[in-house]
C-alpha cells in the first residue's frame, strides 16, 4: 500500500495515546448507555401528517370542534344471528361504559345505540314525535316487544350502516379521540388569580389501544356469542407498537448472520466481535444522543438504530479488510492500524458524510415523521464516523494475530485475484462498452417503469400493517357490514354565522355533496342539507314529495333546529357545515378522485358566482366601461373569495371590501366605484358574494390526502438534493468531474430501478418508502466511493483503467462485495416483519443495497474506461 | 314608426335572451338511485320516472336499465303524465311545468314561478292536445287551454277552508274526459264559537272538465295524498294506513282495513283487480279485491319510504321512492306478515 500522508498525523493524534482514546470512548458509551435506557416510545397522531399541509390547518383548526380524524370504532358482532338478545344488549352497554372510561375519550363524541344523543323522529298526525333509540322502559319492558321497537326506532333514527350493521348482526360504538386532555389525575393547580391552570397531558395512543385490547378480551370472554372487532388511529398504532417489539427478533438473526459471514470473512474471531461491537456502541450512542435530545423513537424510525448497525458492520469490514492486507504484507498489527485507519478515513468519512447528507435531505419533507427519522439517522451515521472509522482500528491495534494467520490471509488473497482478474474485463473495451450499454437499457426500464408508480397506500385497511393482520380483518368487517368505516374525507363548509339559514347557502352545500356522491369510489355521504330535507318531509306529514330543501327561509330553520351539534353537521354558530364523504377504500386514486372533484367544484362555484356579479355590473355601466371594470374586479373578487370568515364572522360585504380596496389603488374613478358599490347593494342576494367557501379537509382520508400531496411534491426536491449533496461531495473528494460521474451514474440507474421495482410490487410512495429511496442513494454511494477513491489513485500513476480497477479490486474488492452482503442481509430480515411497511422497507433496501453494489462492481469502472481512455 | 320599431327592437331582444330557468339537471351516475318520486308507462317498451334534482330517466326494457336524460331545470320533480305515446308534461317545485313531444327524451320548460306561497305542483294531467292541468302546494291550480303557449293560476274558491285558505292539492286523477278528481291535505272544515277547528282531508270532483269544482264528503279527518278512481270505484288513501272505497261516486264510504300506521302514496289496481298500494316505511300492500282475506303487507329492508308504482308484469312492480328504483321481484322486500 502507498505511503498515505495521513499516517503520520493519525499516529500522534490517536495511535500514540490510544489508551486514553478507548478509555474516552468507554466514559462516554456507559453515559449514553444511561441516556438510552430512558428511551421511549413515541407515537403522536400529529407526527404522521404535514401539519404545514394546506387541508391540515383545516384539521387543526376544527378538530376540537368536529374531531379529527382520530376515532376509534368498536364493533360488537353477534355470532348467533341479529343483535337483538339480552345478552348483546347487556354487552354493548358494558363496552360502551368501558370505552367511555378510557381516558382521551372525548366522552361527548361517544356514539352508540345507548347514547342520549342517539335519537329517532317520526311524523304523526299530531306533528313531529321522537325519543332515544333505547327506550327508557326498555330495562323492565318485555323484552321481545322492546326489541321490536328498538329495530324500528333504529331505522326511523337513520343509524342502521352506521351505528348498527346493515344486517343487524352487529353494533358499533364510535369515539373520539382528544390529541391531549386534562390530566385528571394531576393535583388541581391554581394560578395567581385562583384560576385551575390546566395541565394538558398528551393521549398515549399506546395505553388506549392497550385498553381496548382489554376490553376486547374481557367481553369475549365475559359474552361468548359476542365477537370484538375495533379499528381507528389509535388501535393501529397499538397493533404497530406491539410488531414493531418484533424487530428485537429480526436484529438478533442477522446480528448472528452478520457475525457468521464476518467469521468467514475474517478467520478470527477478534476481527468478529470488534467491528460487531463498535457498530453495537454506535447504536448506544445513537439512542442516547436521541434521547439526550428530547426524542423518543416511534413504530417507524424503530428500524433506524439497526440499519446504522449494519452500515456500521460494512465499514468495519473495510477496515478489517485494510488491516488484514496490511498485515498480510508484513506490518506489525499496530502499523496495520495505522495504515488501515489513514487509509480509510478520508473515503470511509466521505461515504459516512454522504449517507448523513442523503439522510439531512429528508428534512425537507414536511412531516415529522420523516424529519425524526432523518434526525435519527444522521445522528446515526456520524456516530459511525467516530466508533467505526476510529475506535474499531484503535480497538485492533491491541489484538496480535499468528503466523498461520497472517499466511491464511496472503493466501485467499491470491486466490481471490483470479476473480478479480475476471472483474477487471469490464473496465476493458469491449466489455466495458456492453456493460454501459446494458446500463443505459436498464435506466430506460427503470424510467418506464417508475413513470407508473403510484402515490399513497395502494390497498385496503392500514398500510402499515399486513393484509391479514387482525386489524386489517377488523377494518374490511366493518367497511363490508357498515356503510362507514375510517376512510372518511370531511370537506368543511365555512360561511357565515348562521348561514345554514339561507336557502342558497344550503343549495349549494347540497349540491356540492351530491357532486361528491357520485364520484366514482365514494360509498356515501351525510351533511345538514339532507338532513333538512328529510326534516321538511317528516313536518308535512311524512309526505315525500316534501322531501326538499326549503327554499322559503321562514321554514328552512325550523329543519333544521333540532339538528345537535353532538352529531357533528354543524357547529353551535352555525356557521361550519362538514360534509363528511365516506369512501369504498383510501387508494390514492380514490382519493385523488374526491379531492379534484371538491376542487372543481370550488372552480364552479366562484365562476358563477362571478358571472353573477359581472351581471351585476353590467347592467348598471355602459358596455364600454365592462371590460376594463372586469379586469380590475377579477383579482379582487378571487382574493375576496378566499378571506377567512373568523372566529365572529368578521369577512366585510364585497361592497366594504370592493370600497376599500379600489378607493386605495384608484385604479377606478370615484363615480365609477360608487356605481358598481350600489348596483351590487341593491341586487346581490343577502347571503352576499360567494357566501360559501370548502375547506379540505378532515378526516382519516383528509389527513391521507395531504400526506399524499406533501409525499409527492417532496419527491423530486428531495431526490435533487440527495444527489446535488452526493455529487458535490465526489467533486470534492475526487476533484473529478469524470470520477463524480461514474460514481453518481449507476447510483440514478438503481434509483429509477428501484422505483420501478415499486410500481411492480405495488409498493406505493408513503412516509415509510420515501425515506427508502434517500436512504438508498445515500448508502449506495458507499461502495462507488470506496472503490474509486482507490481506483482514482492508481489512475494517476498513470495505470490503465482495467489495471487501475484490478488493483483495486485486490484491495478493497472483497470488503465491497461483503459490504454489500452484510447490508442487504442486515435488513432483508425485516421482509419477516409483521408490519407490512417494515416488510417494504426491506425488500427496497435489500434491493438498493445489492443493485447499489452490482452498479458499483460493473458499471462503474465501465463507465470509467470508456470516460479515462486515451 | 320609429317607436314601432324600437318597441319591435326591444321585444325582441326580450324574446330572444334566454329566459333563465336556474340550472340544467347534472346527468349523475347515482339518478337511478336518487329519490324519485312518480313513474308512467309511456308505451309498452318505454318506462319514464321522475324525482329530485331535475332527474327523468327512460328505461326500454321494463325497468332493468335506466338512462338519464338531459332536462333544462334541477327543481325537484313530482308528478308526470302522458297524453299519448310521445306528449308528456312533467311537474315540480318553483311551479315548474316541462313539456316533450319526443316521448320524454328532450323537455322545455313551459311554466315556472318562484313563489314561498305556493312553491310546488304536485299532480298533473294531460288532457287533450291543448290542455293540461297541474296541482299543487296551498290551492295551486295551473291549467293552460293552449298546449302550454300561456298558463293561468287559478284559485279555486270552492275548495278553500272556513277561512278561505287552502290546502295542499296532492293528486289530481282522470275518470273521463268530464269527471276529474282531486285528493289532498286536510282542511279546516269548520270551526265552532269556541275556537275548536275540525279538519277533513281534501276530496273533491269536477264534472265539467274542470270548469267548477266542488267538495266530496271526506270520512277521514287527516290528509290524503292520492287517489285512484276506475269505473264506480273511487279509492281515497293517505296519512297512517288509511284507505276509503266508495262505489257512489263518493256519498258514501268504507274503511279498507289494511294493518299498516305507514303514510299511503300511491295506489294501483291491477290487470287481475287487485289493489296494490305504497308508501312511507316502504311499505307495499297487496289487497285482493274479491275476497276478504287480510292484506298482505311487505317491507324494503331499509325501510326507504317508496312513492308510486306501476305493473309491468302480472302482479310484477316497478316501485320508486328514496332510493331509486326497485322491481318488486327483488329479495330486498322480504314478507313480514
Amino acid at each position: 500500500m502507498s505511503k498515505n500522508k495521513l499516517e503520520p498525523l493519525v499516529k500522534s493524534l490517536l495511535f500514540s495515546k490510544r489508551g486514553l482514546w478507548v478509555a474516552l470512548f468507554a466514559i462516554v458509551t456507559a453515559i449514553m448507555a444511561y441516556f438510552m435506557s430512558q428511551l421511549r416510545i413515541d407515537a403522536s397522531f400529529e407526527k404522521n401528517i404535514p401539519l404545514k399541509h394546506e387541508y391540515m390547518q383545516t384539521y387543526l383548526e376544527y378538530q376540537e370542534e368536529f374531531g379529527g380524524a382520530n376515532r376509534v370504532f368498536v364493533a360488537l358482532e353477534s355470532k348467533d344471528g341479529e343483535i337483538f338478545t339480552e345478552e348483546f344488549f347487556e354487552a354493548l352497554r358494558v363496552a360502551d361504559d368501558r370505552v367511555e372510561g378510557i381516558e382521551g375519550v372525548n366522552q361527548s363524541q361517544v356514539q352508540s345505540l345507548y347514547s342520549p344523543s342517539v335519537r329517532y323522529i317520526e311524523a304523526s298526525e299530531q306533528g313531529l314525535e321522537g325519543g332515544p333509540v333505547i327506550p327508557p322502559e326498555f330495562e323492565q319492558a318485555d323484552k321481545t316487544e322492546a326489541f321490536d321497537k328498538v329495530k324500528e326506532n333504529i331505522l326511523k333514527a337513520g343509524i342502521r350502516g352506521r351505528l348498527v350493521s346493515n344486517n343487524f348482526k352487529s353494533a358499533m360504538i364510535s369515539a373520539q379521540l382528544f390529541s391531549e386532555y386534562n390530566d385528571p389525575k394531576a393535583e388541581l393547580k391554581l394560578d395567581a388569580d385562583g384560576q385551575a391552570i390546566s395541565q394538558m397531558v398528551q393521549t398515549n395512543y399506546v395505553e388506549v389501544a392497550d385498553q381496548l385490547e382489554e376490553l376486547r378480551r374481557d367481553i369475549e370472554a365475559e359474552y361468548p356469542n359476542v365477537e370484538v372487532h375495533i379499528i381507528g388511529f389509535a388501535k393501529m398504532i397499538g397493533d404497530v407498537s406491539d410488531g414493531a417489539g418484533n424487530v428485537i427478533f429480526f436484529f438478533l438473526i442477522a446480528f448472528l448472520i452478520t457475525a457468521l459471514l464476518v467469521f468467514w470473512y475474517s478467520r478470527s474471531i477478534k476481527l468478529t466481535l470488534l467491528p460487531l461491537l463498535t457498530s453495537s456502541v454506535a447504536v448506544v450512542w445513537q439512542l442516547g444522543i436521541l434521547t439526550a435530545l428530547g426524542y423518543g423513537i416511534d413504530p417507524m424510525s424503530i428500524l433506524i438504530p439497526f440499519l446504522i448497525f449494519a452500515i456500521g458492520v460494512s465499514h468495519g469490514v473495510q477496515m478489517i479488510n485494510g488491516v488484514q492486507h496490511n498485515v498480510g504484507l508484513g506490518f506489525k498489527v499496530y502499523d496495520a492500524a495505522i495504515a488501515a485507519c489513514a487509509g480509510l478515513i478520508v473515503p470511509g468519512g466521505v461515504a459516512l458524510l454522504s449517507d448523513t447528507i442523503g439522510f439531512l435531505t429528508l428534512q425537507l419533507i414536511e412531516i415529522d415523521i420523516i424529519r425524526e427519522l432523518a434526525i435519527t439517522a444522521s445522528i446515526g451515521v456520524a456516530v459511525l464516523i467516530l466508533t467505526n472509522l476510529i475506535l474499531l482500528p484503535l480497538l485492533i491495534s491491541y489484538t496480535s494475530f499468528s503466523d498461520s494467520f497472517v499466511k491464511g490471509v496472503q493466501k485467499r488473497e491470491k486466490s481471490h485475484e483470479v476473480l478479480w482478474h475476471k472483474l477487471s474485463v469490464f473496465a476493458k473495451r469491449p466489455m466495458a462498452l456492453i456493460v454501459v450499454i446494458v446500463g443505459i437499457l436498464l435506466g430506460l426500464v427503470g424510467y418506464w417503469g417508475s413513470q407508473n408508480m403510484k402515490v399513497g397506500d395502494l390497498h385496503a385497511g392500514a398500510p402499515a400493517l399486513k393484509q391479514n393482520s387482525t386489524y386489517n380483518l377488523d377494518t374490511k368487517f366493518v367497511t363490508e357490514e357498515y356503510s362507514i368505516g375510517t376512510d372518511v374525507i370531511s370537506i368543511l363548509a365555512e360561511t357565515q354565522t348562521d348561514g345554514c339559514t339561507y336557502y342558497n347557502i344550503m343549495e349549494t352545500i347540497d349540491d356540492f355533496q351530491w357532486q361528491l356522491a357520485n364520484v366514482q369510489g365514494v360509498q356515501s355521504t351525510i351533511s345538514l342539507p339532507q338532513v333538512s330535507k328529510v326534516v321538511n318531509g317528516l313536518l308535512s306529514e311524512g309526505n315525500l314529495k316534501w322531501k326538499v330543501l326549503p327554499k322559503d327561509e321562514a321554514v328552512l330553520p325550523y329543519t333544521i333546529a333540532r339538528v345537535e351539534t353532538s352529531t357533528g353537521l354543524l357547529n353551535s354558530g352555525c356557521s361550519v357545515m362538514p360534509v363528511m364523504v365516506f369512501l369504498n377504500d383510501h387508494k390514492a386514486e380514490t382519493i385523488e378522485r374526491v379531492v379534484e372533484s371538491a376542487k372543481s367544484f370550488q372552480a364552479d362555484y366562484l365562476a358563477k358566482e362571478k358571472a353573477a356579479v359581472y351581471d351585476i355590473v353590467a347592467g348598471a355601466v355602459s358596455e364600454e366601461e365592462l371590460e376594463p371594470l372586469q379586469q380590475v374586479l377579477d383579482p379582487l373578487l378571487n382574493e375576496y373569495s378566499e378571506l377567512d370568515y373568523g372566529e365572529n364572522s368578521e369577512r366585510p360585504t364585497l361592497v366594504a371590501f370592493l370600497d376599500e380596496k379600489l378607493a386605495e389603488s384608484g385604479d377606478i374613478e370615484a363615480s365609477q366605484l360608487n356605481t358598481v358599490t350600489s348596483a351590487l347593494e341593491a341586487e346581490l342576494p343577502e347571503s352576499g358574494f360567494k357566501p360559501v367557501k370548502f375547506r379540505l379537509a378532515t378526516g382519516a382520508v383528509g389527513v391521507m390526502a395531504a400526506t399524499n400531496e406533501a409525499v409527492e411534491a417532496a419527491q423530486v426536491p428531495m431526490m435533487i438534493w440527495v444527489y446535488l449533496a452526493v455529487t458535490l461531495l465526489c467533486l470534492i473528494s475526487f476533484r473529478s468531474v469524470r470520477g463524480t460521474i461514474c460514481v453518481v451514474l449507476p447510483l440514478v440507474v438503481v434509483s429509477l430501478l428501484a422505483q420501478a421495482l415499486m410500481t411492480w410490487l405495488e409498493i406505493g410512495l408513503t412516509v415509510a418508502t420515501l425515506p427508502v429511496i434517500a436512504l438508498g442513494v445515500g448508502i449506495g454511494v458507499d461502495y462507488g466511493i470506496y472503490i474509486f477513491s482507490r481506483m482514482v489513485g492508481f489512475i494517476r500513476e498513470g495505470r490503465s483503467v482495467s489495471e487501475a480497477y484490478f488493483e483495486t479490486l485486490k484491495l478493497t474488492g472483497n470488503a465491497v462485495l461483503f459490504t454489500g452482503l452484510t447490508l442487504a442481509i442486515g435488513v432483508s430480515t425485516w421482509i419477516l416483519s409483521a408490519l407490512q411497511y417494515q416488510a417494504d422497507m426491506g425488500i427496497m433496501l435489500t434491493f438498493m443495497f445489492l443493485v447499489n453494489m452490482l452498479g458499483a462492481i460493473f458499471l462503474l469502472p465501465a463507465l470509467a474506461c470508456l470516460l479515462y481512455r486515451r | 314608426m320609429k317607436n314601432v320599431l324600437q318597441t319591435l327592437i326591444i321585444s325582441f331582444i326580450i324574446l330572444a335572451a334566454p329566459i333563465s330557468y336556474g340550472e340544467p339537471a347534472v346527468i349523475a351516475p347515482k339518478a337511478v338511485e336518487s329519490l324519485l318520486l312518480d313513474i308512467v308507462k309511456v308505451s309498452e317498451q318505454r318506462l319514464l320516472t321522475v324525482g329530485q334534482r331535475g332527474h327523468i330517466l327512460i328505461s326500454e326494457d321494463q325497468g332493468q336499465n335506466w338512462r338519464q336524460v338531459e332536462v333544462p331545470v334541477n327543481v325537484n320533480l313530482t308528478a308526470v303524465d302522458f297524453l299519448d305515446e310521445n306528449h308528456g308534461v312533467a311537474v315540480g317545485f318553483d311551479q315548474t311545468v316541462l313539456l316533450t313531444e319526443d316521448a320524454g327524451e328532450t323537455w322545455t320548460v313551459s311554466h315556472q314561478e318562484v313563489s314561498n306561497l305556493q312553491p310546488a305542483l304536485f299532480s298533473v294531467i294531460y288532457n287533450s292536445k291543448d290542455t293540461i292541468t297541474a296541482v299543487g302546494s296551498y290551492g295551486l291550480y295551473l291549467e293552460t287551454k293552449d298546449g302550454g303557449a300561456t298558463w293561468e293560476n287559478r284559485q279555486i274558491d270552492s275548495l278553500s277552508d272556513v277561512y278561505d285558505g287552502f290546502s295542499h292539492f296532492y293528486d289530481i286523477e282522470k275518470l273521463n274526459a268530464d269527471t276529474w278528481y282531486i285528493a289532498g291535505e286536510k282542511y279546516i272544515a269548520e270551526a265552532d264559537d269556541y275556537g275548536d277547528e275540525f279538519s277533513k282531508g281534501m276530496i273533491a270532483v269536477t264534472k265539467d272538465a274542470g270548469r267548477t269544482w266542488e267538495k266530496v264528503y271526506s270520512p277521514y279527518e287527516g290528509s290524503f295524498f292520492g287517489i285512484t278512481v276506475k269505473a264506480n270505484d273511487i279509492y281515497v288513501y293517505g296519512l297512517r294506513g288509511n284507505l276509503f272505497h266508495s262505489k257512489d261516486g263518493g256519498a258514501n264510504w268504507a274503511k279498507v282495513p289494511l294493518g299498516v300506521q305507514a303514510g299511503l302514496h300511491d295506489m294501483i289496481i291491477t290487470a287481475a283487480g287487485n289493489l296494490v298500494l305504497v308508501g312511507t316505511g316502504g311499505v307495499m300492500v297487496e289487497k285482493s279485491a274479491k275476497n276478504n282475506k287480510a292484506a298482505k303487507v311487505s317491507k324494503r329492508s331499509d325501510l326507504k319510504g317508496r312513492a308510486a308504482l306501476i305493473e309491468v308484469a302480472n302482479e310484477q312492480f316497478i316501485i320508486v321512492g328514496e332510493g331509486g328504483v326497485r322491481s318488486s321481484s327483488k329479495a330486498e322486500t322480504k314478507a313480514q306478515q
